[in-house]
């Protein structure tokens, strides 16, 4: 099931994986459901992979599924940047993550030089896939703040307000975090304020539990 | 014109070499007689290596094989519970032979064809409770290697649909091999007559290679270089996937095709790691050993 969240930014698109992920046409099937469900969508997105119901994911399948959808994030921008509606941007957090699913997709990964987000079943930020321990060690720290930047950096993680901002460049362009106006910014934050947004847009429910609308959410 | 093809009283991995060798000399228009009368033993490599065998003996002469039955009560019983004869009767000529009806065998897994990627589906969910029994019980593994070994079952399947270009089978049973290692092992046997690991290698890879491309090349390319038949980096993993997973089992892989055959060979076996002088077979032919831990763990 995929349920879109509205909001100014990032849109937040979540995909509920379920049971057995195995063979590679039905990881095909999966993320064409993924893309077809934010294809339109302009700005940026976040798509959120849950895998607390995913019993097995064998190798072929996280290939089809994660590694595509990270592919298609960092490795086509031409395409998403130069959309007349304005940049498209992809990103990708998985959710729900168990010891059992990370082999395959870390390694899937690994075979094209991507990497993913990830929070394991208790919350705990790690990064799957082809990165050094400096970029997760940095990536860890942007986890821990949730925000870092505008404000200068120099010192703030080590390093010199230069490098600093290189090496958080990069792990923007691998679409580990987000960027906007100097700040950078952890999904896990990007999750928070989307579910804040949605409250404040969401009337309360009367006393059978029930909602006047359900504006912007669609699910498949 | 008709050939006589005896079968070993053993029917295995070890003597399928044996079983196949008679094949290579069948010609257009000669009907095959796979003579089982003398089998008193059947392992899963031998049970889809019948079918193969079959499968090719047709392919080669043009005329459904025959196949005499095994005299042995013991061994067609288990046939009948390993749903041999179901698979069979698309393959050979079984003249009067019917399938008597028989209840549930205590393999892990009766031959399966694997046609599509549905059969792929309906193995690894089908096996996953009593794999994990097995796994647990008997092998004493750990937990969470009932999903290692989905995932390893789920890619050896998927190896058929993606490179062989036919149908394919697989192949499940638990034993106890008191002589060869004294603890009870899991045997997985997946076999195909497609193109095989050279011929579907080949367009991407063999130019590369030049004068050294063979079926040896073309296994080593695949088993322990990952390389695919495919451009794309994300393919090729499989293979690589079952061999680290094997071996951290201390488990035995041995993947045959065409005129050669590629193993993993772990140190309670004294295989020959890569052969190239084998009888020239089709598609590819795969077993998998799983040894139970050789000490329980600790706790249990």
């Amino acid at each position: 099931m995929t349920t879109l969240r509205p909001g100014p930014d990032p849109l937040v698109s979540e995909a509920s994986l379920f049971s057995y992920l195995v063979t590679r046409p039905t990881g095909r099937a999966v993320r064409m459901g993924i893309e077809e469900q934010v294809a339109g969508c302009e700005g940026e997105v976040l798509t959120v992979l849950d895998f607390k119901d995913v019993a097995v994911i064998d190798y072929s399948c996280a290939d089809e599924v994660v590694a595509e959808l990270a592919f298609i994030a960092v490795r086509r921008p031409a395409r998403l940047e130069t959309d007349p509606r304005g940049p498209r941007r992809r990103f990708v957090l998985i959710r729900g993550l168990e010891a059992h699913h990370q082999d395959p997709i870390d390694s899937a990964l690994r075979r094209r030089e991507l990497a993913v987000a990830a929070e394991l079943a208790d919350g705990q930020p790690v990064l799957l896939g082809a990165v050094d321990e400096s970029e997760a060690h940095l990536w860890r720290l942007v986890c821990e703040r949730e925000r870092i930047g505008p404000e200068p950096l120099d010192g703030e993680l080590g390093l010199p307000e230069g490098e600093a901002r290189v090496r958080l460049d990069e792990l923007y362009r691998r679409r580990l975090l987000l960027r906007r106006a100097g700040e950078y910014i952890s999904f896990r934050r990007v999750l928070f304020e989307s579910a804040g947004r949605r409250e404040r847009r969401e009337p309360a429910p009367d006393r059978r539990g029930r909602r006047d609308t359900d504006t912007g959410r669609s699910s498949s | 014109m008709s050939r006589v093809i005896q079968l070993p009283d053993t029917l295995d991995e070890n003597t399928f070499e044996e079983l196949i060798s008679d094949l290579e000399n069948a010609r257009q228009g000669e009907r095959l007689l796979f003579d089982a009368r003398h089998v008193r033993w059947v392992s899963p490599y031998g049970l889809i290596g019948l079918l193969a065998a079959g499968q090719v003996g047709s392919d080669r002469t043009g005329l459904a094989p025959a196949l005499e039955v095994p005299d042995s009560s013991d061994v067609r019983s288990y046939l009948d519970r390993m749903d041999f004869w179901q698979n069979a009767s698309t393959i050979y000529d079984l003249g009067a032979h019917s399938t008597r009806p028989h209840g549930r065998s205590d393999a892990l897994l009766e031959i399966t064809p694997i046609r599509s990627h549905q059969d792929v589906h309906h193995v690894v969910e089908r096996v996953r409770e009593q794999a994990a029994l097995i796994l647990e019980s008997r092998l004493h593994y750990p937990k969470p290697a009932v999903i290692q070994f989905s995932v390893m079952l789920s890619e050896v399947c998927q190896n058929i649909l993606e490179h062989a270009e036919a149908v394919g089978w697989v192949c499940a049973q638990t034993y106890h091999w008191k002589r060869r290692l004294g603890r009870d092992v899991l045997v997985l046997a997946v076999m195909d007559v497609g193109l095989g690991f050279q011929g579907s290698l080949a367009a991407e890879h063999a130019r590369r290679y030049g004068d050294r491309w063979s079926a040896a090349t073309a296994l080593e390319a695949a088993f322990l270089k990952g390389e695919s038949r495919f451009r794309d980096p994300g393919r090729g993993q499989g293979l690589q996937a079952i061999r680290k997973q094997v071996t951290k089992w201390n488990g035995e892989v041995r993947i045959r095709s065409g005129d050669a055959m590629i193993a993993r060979v772990p140190d309670w076996d004294d295989l020959s790691p890569l052969r190239a002088d084998l009888p020239y077979f089709p598609g590819a032919q795969v077993l998998i050993v799983l040894p139970a831990r050789a000490e329980e763990p600790v706790g249990t």
